[in-house]
């Protein structure tokens, strides 16, 4: 049996006096899309560049397809030498060179098959010859892609490649990119704080968070159970909008200030009721306790925004629908199971 | 700045063009028309001149020095740019400021210094047994020392411009740490090493004091000796020899600048620096003698010594006091003068490069003055004044030497440059939308001038002012020729004088003062340029 291609134990790592990372474990399986998903400054990017080689954490150990390249404290293998593939946000394309001889970089020897072959796969077979400032935004992050993917490394780190990219060509970006590392076969590990990148490209989803001392690993697991029972608050605000209430359970419902709140799993005792937009719809009554305080258009739907009883809630109406007006009066009623943490 | 206002780029031409032409249609009107020998009374031909004064082999020596300063100068200074940029330890700051401080040393006091320490009967000669320090290799190591805090400049600022996620981004394509070197951080270093190697060139071939101090027979030198000795023809055919020497430099830096611009990445994220480990701590150690132990150390103890010396002799002292007011007045007026020449060719050549043109003939124009040697430049003033005040009473040549403006003139066209490049700066980096939101208030020209303008360009121009002052304070050529019949008696001029007539107390305390002056200057702008 083939080992995996990362394989990372008790990860930790300090600044100075300032801990960063904590006890971090995470295994990635052949093939296998894994999202690092936290805030700003939690630690994303100490970790990839930890599995990179290009920093040397304090602790744990992390090792690629068996081989343990850092442990305690020390490196035992440098950068060059770990064969993983790293797309940087900023693109990091040699200026100086055209996109042929950036793809062909990394290759032991000029293979022109290969380079055609990875430009050809990213859609940029008729840019061989341009220089990176000739290129706009999305083709150089394609050039990095393809450049990093041209030596066929087991496991490829993607540093928020998107973050520099308007929403629309993200999201064909996006499909592009998973298009082309399942052709290629490679692991890859994106780091990101775009919950919906990380939702919608990923086998699987590790949310970082950091706290008094270090960020860790608040939950692991696939897309649809990070965002439909996270494992704490925190999960449940960084994958998404939603309101968080308290409530008494007693079974598969729960006493709210809003009233009786349908839960997805058997609760009892206090618990808090994570609501999304999407678990619940406003319905316009004379003398409702809850009122629409501010409408958003966003083209497919509209998002409500709701008042009352001291709490604020969002909730979801489709475009082609006719919206309330501002201050309309109403209830809420749910149309889905909550998630009680 | 009104966006299609064409006033600075006419105005700018024509100053740039009176600073470019003028010295350059008086020597060649001093090579076309020489005058007759006194002795035979004939016109000698070129050729005769060119054999008589042995320019070519005098070409070859300015060539050959300049290389090997201009290759000396880049290893020194871009390795010392390593230091600062990619490497730390305890003390690191205070060791790369100290590297830079050479660069506010006159070449000709530190090339007197080396030569009084290091040779027989020098404090350091003395002690290590050394031959007289004169010749090549040793104004070769004195022009090094001068001119590697500029490549360190240069170079440094470039590899603040690299960026870390590209040489990241080769070694995890499993390029080794020498390949990430030679394929992704050297060739964007190219143009920076291209373009100090370039300004170290320049320097060394337009120098003259320490060529002069350390017997170095170069075509500054024995041109200066011609002017000197009222050989009108002879410095005519060395001064248009090294014109056209010159020349090729002017391709070669209008070639550097553009590929200068074309690498930069915008928001580089900085390399990480790395301890300093024994080999290249070794080689740093080896580099910081050569360069701040020669050109500062050095200097400074010896121009102490020979104060010392004078002090203890009860030896009588020339008023310095004098000296520093002259120096003052001629640096703090050349200055101005200077920045008022550089001002709207800056402002025209930012305007231009704002709408993604390149800067032109103008900007080219401005840079080739600083490829003009102080004494061709001297000669060149004075062989223009002699010809227009031929058709004026007698007495007017000595008239309008005297008034300083030729002087001031000189000090315009040799630093021009200089003080161009931090203004252009100044102006391409101001906004156009503040100017716009302030039209939109309804606020007055001069108001917006006043009031958001100047004040977004007073750093630059502060750094711009103090860079032409801290270049006059160290001139020298245009100083002893331009400034003679003015009566200034700057510190230059004295630590000349009083060296040439081995009065070393004088030229020792002189040579103190001016360094002081120069080091403030330059301690002045490094202090603005790690605040920038």
């Amino acid at each position: 049996m083939p080992e995996v291609p990362l394989q990372i134990t008790g990860l930790g790592h300090q600044y100075g006096a300032s801990t960063v990372l904590e006890n971090v474990d995470l295994t990635i399986g052949n093939g296998e899309f894994v999202s690092l998903l936290g805030p700003s400054g939690c630690g994303k990017t100490t970790l990839l560049r930890s599995i990179a080689g290009l920093l040397t954490p304090t602790r744990g150990e992390i090792k690629l397809s068996g081989r343990s390249v850092c442990s305690d404290g020390q490196n035992h293998v440098e950068t060059e030498r770990r064969g993983v593939g790293l797309v940087f946000q900023e693109y990091a394309l040699f200026p100086h060179m055209t996109v042929t001889d950036n793809v062909s970089f990394g290759l032991p020897t000029m293979d022109s098959q290969r380079v055609a072959e990875v430009l050809d796969c990213v859609g940029m077979s008729d840019f061989g010859e341009r220089y990176p400032s000739e290129l706009s935004g999305g083709q150089q992050q394609r050039v990095a892609l393809a450049r990093s993917l041209a030596p066929r490394p087991s496991l490829l780190l993607l540093d928020e490649p998107f973050a520099n990219i308007d929403a629309i060509l993200r999201d064909s970006l996006e499909r592009e990119l998973l298009r082309v590392v399942r052709q290629e076969g490679a692991a890859v590990l994106l780091v990101t704080h775009d919950q919906q990148s990380a939702l919608s490209m990923s086998d699987r989803i590790m949310v970082l968070d950091e706290h008094s001392s270090g960020s860790s690993v608040l939950q692991e697991g696939t897309p649809a159970i990070i965002y439909q029972a996270p494992a704490t608050e925190s999960v449940a605000t960084l994958t998404g909008e939603c309101s968080i209430i308290d409530g008494v359970a007693n079974g598969k419902s729960a006493e709210t200030i809003v009233g009786v709140v349908p839960l997805a799993t058997d609760k009892t005792g206090p618990v808090r009721i994570v609501v999304r937009p999407n678990s619940m719809r406003f319905k316009p009554t004379e003398g409702g306790d809850f009122q629409v305080a501010d409408i958003r258009y966003t083209g497919a739907t509209y998002r409500l925004y709701i008042t009352g009883k001291n709490e604020q809630f969002e909730t979801d109406l489709a475009g082609s629908e006719i919206p309330p007006t501002i201050g309309t009066k109403g209830v809420l009623e749910f149309c889905h199971p909550c998630w009680a943490i | 700045m009104e966006p299609n206002s064409r006033t600075p780029g006419i105005v700018g031409t024509l100053g740039i063009a009176l600073l470019v032409l003028v010295p350059i249609l008086g020597l060649i009107n001093a090579i076309v028309n020489r005058p007759a020998d006194p002795f035979s009374g004939e016109t000698p031909s070129l050729e005769q001149l060119i054999q008589g004064a042995r320019v070519w082999k005098l070409l070859l020596h300015s060539v050959l020095l300049a290389m090997v300063v201009a290759v000396g100068s880049v290893m020194a200074g871009g390795w010392m740019a390593w230091v600062e940029y990619r490497t730390r330890f305890k003390g690191h700051r205070w060791v790369t400021l100290l590297a830079l401080l050479p660069m506010a040393m006159p070449s000709y006091i530190v090339a007197a210094s080396v030569r009084s320490a290091l040779s027989p009967g020098g404090w350091i000669g003395d002690a290590l047994g050394l031959p007289q320090m004169t010749g090549g290799i040793i104004a070769a190591l004195v022009l090094i020392a001068v001119t590697a805090p500029l490549s360190q400049l240069i170079i440094g600022a470039a590899l603040q411009r690299c960026s870390a996620a590209e040489e990241e981004a080769a070694r995890s394509l499993g390029a080794s740490p020498w390949r990430v070197f030679t394929s992704i951080t050297m060739p964007q270093l190219r143009s920076a090493v291209g373009f100090s190697a370039l300004i170290a060139l320049l320097y060394a071939i337009s120098d003259f004091g320490a060529v002069a101090v350390l017997d170095m027979p170069v075509l500054t030198w024995r041109l200066y000796s011609a002017v000197e000795g009222q050989e009108v023809a002879k410095a005519a055919v060395l001064g248009g020899v090294l014109l056209l020497a010159t020349l090729p430099l002017f391709v070669i830096s209008r070639w550097i600048r553009g590929e200068f611009k074309a690498h930069n990445v915008a928001n580089p994220r900085p390399v990480v620096p790395q301890p300093l480990t024994s080999l290249p701590l070794g080689i740093s150690v080896a580099t910081l003698m050569l360069t701040v132990g020669l050109g500062l150390i050095i200097p400074i103890v010896t121009l102490g010594s020979w104060v010392a010396d004078g002090l203890s002799r009860n030896l009588a002292f020339v008023n310095p006091m004098v000296s520093v007011w002259d120096t003052l007045f001629a640096a703090i007026l050349g200055a101005f003068v200077t920045l008022a020449f550089a001002w709207f060719p800056a402002w025209a050549v930012a305007s231009k490069q704002r709408n993604r043109k390149r800067g032109g003939l103008l900007e080219d124009a401005t840079y080739v003055t600083s490829a003009l040697p102080g004494v061709l430049l001297a000669l060149g003033l004075m062989a223009a004044a002699l010809q227009v005040t031929q058709f004026l009473p007698p007495g007017a040549y000595a008239g309008l030497l005297g008034t300083g403006l030729l002087l001031m003139l000189g000090y315009s066209t040799r630093f021009v440059a200089e003080v161009f490049a931090p203004l252009r700066v100044a102006f391409l980096s101001l906004d156009p939308r503040q100017d716009e939101s302030a039209r939109t208030l309804g606020v007055s020209a001069w108001i917006r001038w006043r009031k958001v303008t100047l004040p977004a360009l007073a750093p630059g121009l502060a750094v711009a002012w103090v860079i032409g002052f801290n270049a006059i304070v160290k001139e020298l050529p245009v100083t002893l020729l331009l400034g003679g019949a003015t009566g200034l008696r700057t510190l230059s001029f004295r630590v000349w004088d009083r060296y040439n007539e081995s009065l070393w107390h004088d030229a020792g305390l002189a040579g103190l003062l001016l360094v002081s002056l120069a080091l403030g200057s330059v301690l002045m702008t490094l202090s603005w340029r790690r605040h920038a």
